[in-house]
């Protein structure tokens, strides 16, 4: 188990590598010449066109943060620290856009808000209106994060605040803010490191206004430089590895320092401690949960599924066709990567499972030394810092240089990478039902006579079988959102929806890509159900 | 068969840094209960979780049952499995994923009894412990002493040759806790099974034992009798256990075992001692006598106690606890007299 999660997360390690190694080679890394240069990282750094796409990235990453945290602050204290009746039943409502692709909220978004959506309320898109809408489509991280942290505080602190005079809002402002902070400096990094590796958003609604962020800029490097543009794309590919790793690496330090100061994460206080609040502050606290699910998620999902089914853009509500997809079921590519998606998803639930597990086994458990459990810890949370997109053009070379290259053209190569990729993740979902469990559960089992493996099977699985469905059930629902990943290494067996998509983009066929997203919409709304009737929780 | 059931020679063990155990070495005999006894951090637990398999020990050997089960310098490490003990945690840690009746089954499924025995066992040691009722329950449906008599009948029915206790009975409030050590300790002298039981609560195992083992920052710093390590006074650390006052004094004779503590009356100490000069004299609250003549002491503050009040008084320049059933008033000018007294030296 330790081997197999010490090869995994050396992978990682090695895709990083590839990267800065390509991008001080002048010539592509898959014909095994080297010539170091720093010209080419030189050239791309002072170009205007790196210069543009750096900044826009700035300002997206920094107005996802602001919106996404804020308003996630906003909804978590409504729903868990007030009396306000009705909106903790919206919460699944609310965690929604966590399931659905980024490039397909941004399409949504389009068909819904856009210069011809149905409520035109932009008549262009530009890198601040963008930024607001990745914050507004990434609230459920930061709402997930700061409920989390609410839950594993002590709320007798704000119940003696409460009983030494202070009203409802004050002790909201001076106790439950700043003792949440170890949870808004971890959700503020996390959403800033969504924000530097967006690709999806941008794509959809900037790259048509002529604006690029850097993950766009890269996309489009192939198109300009036709020769060899692998060099060019491993600088910026990169600049933003080295932007997210520094922040992965900030946002450990920061976790450590906050969390020795104010210990709100640990043991859970179950217990409900609700505020009652003034009419109007839970009138405004309703007003914003509503507008949040209705305009933010509601509309545009709606819109898309909407614009599916009409024949022409722009055109009204009055008219419908489902001759989208019929394309889609008539096209026998089209089925093919509709199958593939279901495929892929499938083997990288279940590979996860394994291999987060071990991982999560060789993190936990005491047994293992210490080195090689801090090596394990330290390499699962680096993906975090590879974009999809990077992070797929790695995975290309990988394949290319490695004896894995078979590998390249067959499902379980792209499961793999969608498993190495988002092995922070799956990592953290596995760790925490693993920590749930006693150690003495299994201390007691092994003195009284049962082996490592009869302890797996006779106490360890039968306690989390539920969280093993729920962790492969979002691990499935994660598969068949994927769309950066596969941007680069999905082979035509092996194209899924999300990365067709993206190649959609430009081809006009709007009405397909506005069915294809809602195959996908509708098919993680189905399995989002189903986790939350198991009993999931984000936090 | 040797009369040892387990020997510990030397055994150490650190987390980083941390010493937790240094150099253990100790004997249990067949059938008697072993403390271990010591603060929070004196390595106690530790010290079990390495006999058990759980924890593997840096350095030293672990006998049990005339086998080595580990040896540093052999590489000889039976996994816990293969040890042949049975756990009672503090926690209690019964599976919630299994009756009480599939709770005690587990360990004998494990080692391969037939159904038949099985249920043999369980018919007996759930009678033996008056848990027959609750067999078909889940461990949630239990009250915290149901639950704590499961984990021992669970530990009970492997009829092992050595239990390993760690704090079984912190969990439960006083009443239970007394009620426990009763019937605990009756059931394993009535079927003469070896425990090896960690505690921090000195009288819960002078009440249980046999021996004792006191271990203090580490190392265990005296086995004895529970008669003895009552009587044993001049080991700061284990008399703080024992809430005994420890004070600062200087010692004038230290053939007689006479002590100053301010350089105007004298204590005569009961174990003369090498000790020149500056040491530390400790002595039992209850064995303070107040009268009208010995050293001068203040009283600061009285608390009843219910058939007896528990003074503070200033002697010298400390501190004393008192218990006496004499009415002393606060702020008054007392005389004492310390019946038995030890010197020690400061460390």
């Amino acid at each position: 188990m330790t081997l197999l999660a010490l090869i995994t997360a050396s992978i990682a390690l090695t895709l990083v590598g590839l990267i800065y190694v390509q991008a001080i080679n002048a010539r592509p890394l898959y014909t095994y010449e080297i010539e170091l240069t720093l010209n080419v990282v030189i050239e791309v750094i002072n170009s205007s066109e790196f210069k543009k796409a750096l900044v826009n990235t700035v300002i997206v990453a920094i107005l996802q943060t602001f919106v996404g945290v804020l308003i996630g602050l906003i909804l978590a204290i409504s729903i868990h620290r007030t009396d306000t009746p009705f909106i903790a039943r919206l919460e699944p409502l609310i965690l929604i856009p966590m399931f659905i692709a980024p490039i397909i909220w941004g399409f949504a978004w389009n068909y819904s808000y856009g210069p011809s959506g149905f409520i035109p309320l932009f008549r262009e898109f530009n890198p601040l209106i963008a930024g607001i809408i990745c914050g507004l489509i990434h609230v459920p991280h930061a709402y997930a994060l700061i409920a989390s942290g609410l839950l594993s505080m002590d709320y007798t602190l704000e119940e003696v605040a409460r009983i030494h005079g202070a009203g409802p809002l004050r002790t909201i402002a001076r106790v439950t803010i700043p003792m949440l902070r170890p949870s808004i400096v971890l959700a503020a990094t996390l959403l800033l490191i969504l924000g530097f590796e967006q690709f999806g958003v941008p794509l959809v609604l900037l790259s048509p206004w002529g604006y690029d962020v850097l993950t766009t800029y890269l996309y489009s490097i192939p198109s300009t430089y036709l020769m060899n543009p692998y060099p060019r794309m491993a600088v910026v590919a990169g600049t933003l590895i080295t932007i997210t790793i520094s922040f992965v690496i900030l946002q450990r330090y920061l976790i450590l320092k906050e969390t020795k100061r104010f210990v709100t994460i640990g043991e859970r206080y179950r217990g409900y401690f609700k505020m009652r609040m003034p009419t109007l502050i839970k009138a405004m606290f309703t007003a914003i949960t509503l507008l949040y699910v209705v305009g933010v998620v509601i509309i545009p999902l709606a819109s898309l599924i909407l614009r599916s089914v009409q024949p022409l853009y722009g055109a009204g509500i009055r008219e419908f066709t489902v001759n989208y997809y019929l394309t889609i079921i008539e096209s026998e590519s089209y089925r093919i990567t509709l199958i593939n998606t279901f495929v892929v998803a499938l083997l990288a639930a279940t590979l996860g499972s394994l291999i987060y597990f071990s991982y999560a086994w060789t993190i936990v458990k005491s047994s293992s030394r210490r080195a090689v459990s801090v090596y394990v810890d330290l390499l699962s949370s680096m993906p975090r810092a590879l974009p999809g997109l990077v992070a797929g053009l790695a995975f290309l070379w990988f394949y290319l240089l490695t004896p894995l290259r078979s590998l390249m053209y067959t499902h379980l190569g792209l499961a793999l990478a969608y498993v190495i990729v988002w092995s922070a993740l799956g990592v953290r979902l596995v760790t925490g039902s693993l920590l749930q469990i006693s150690q003495e559960l299994e201390n007691v089992a092994r003195i009284h006579g049962a082996s490592l493996t009869r302890t797996i099977i006779y106490i360890y699985i039968p306690l989390l079988k539920k969280s093993i469905l729920i962790s492969w059930l979002y691990l499935f629902i994660l598969g068949i959102r994927e769309y950066s990943i596969p941007v680069y290494i999905a082979t035509r067996n092996t194209q899924v929806i999300g990365s067709n998509i993206v190649l959609l983009i430009g081809s006009g066929e709007l009405g397909v890509i506005a069915a294809l997203s809602t195959i996908t919409v509708v098919a993680s709304l189905i399995l989002t159900v189903i986790i939350f009737k198991l009993g999931w929780k984000p936090y | 068969m040797g009369s040892y059931i387990l020997q510990v020679e030397n055994l150490s063990k650190s987390f980083g840094k941390v010493k937790a155990v240094i150099n253990a070495t100790f004997n249990v005999n067949r059938g008697g209960i072993f403390s271990i006894v010591g603060p929070s951090g004196s390595g106690k637990t530790t010290l079990l979780r390495c006999i058990g398999g759980i924890e593997t020990p840096d350095e030293g050997v672990i006998v049990f049952n005339d086998r080595v089960i580990f040896d540093s310098k052999r590489g000889i490490n039976v996994p816990p499995e293969a040890r042949g003990m049975s756990y009672v945690p503090q926690t209690w840690a019964l599976w919630p994923h299994m009756k009480v009746r599939d709770n005690i089954a587990f360990g004998l499924k494990m080692r391969g009894f037939p159904r038949e025995e099985i249920d043999v066992r369980i018919r007996e040691i759930s009678k033996a412990l008056k848990i027959e009722e609750l067999l078909d329950r889940y461990p949630w449906q239990l009250s915290g002493g149901q639950q704590q008599r499961v984990a021992v009948a669970r530990a009970l029915a492997l009829k092992p040759q050595l239990i390993l206790f760690d704090e079984p009975l912190s969990n439960l409030d006083a009443a239970l806790r007394e009620e426990a050590r009763v019937w605990l300790k009756n059931i394993l002298k009535e079927l003469n099974i070896t425990a090896l039981y960690v505690t921090h609560d000195i009288h819960e195992a002078l009440f249980l034992s046999d021996r004792i083992a006191f271990m203090y920052d580490g190392r265990i710093r005296v086995i004895e009798t529970p008669e003895n390590i009552y009587m044993k006074r001049d080991i700061p650390e284990l008399a703080r256990l024992f809430g005994y006052n420890i004070i600062k004094a200087r010692v004038i004779d230290h053939e007689r075992g006479l002590v100053t503590v301010n350089e105007e009356e004298y204590i005569i100490c009961d174990n003369p001692h090498k000790v020149k000069g500056d040491a530390l004299i400790i002595f039992a609250p209850s064995e303070v006598k107040v009268g009208y003549s010995g050293i001068k002491a203040k009283v600061l503050r009285r608390s009843f106690m219910g058939g007896y009040f528990e003074y503070s008084l200033r002697l010298g320049d400390n501190i004393i606890r008192v218990i006496s059933e004499a009415y002393l008033k606060e702020g008054s000018d007392v005389f004492i007299s310390i019946n038995r007294c030890a010197i020690a030296s400061i460390t």
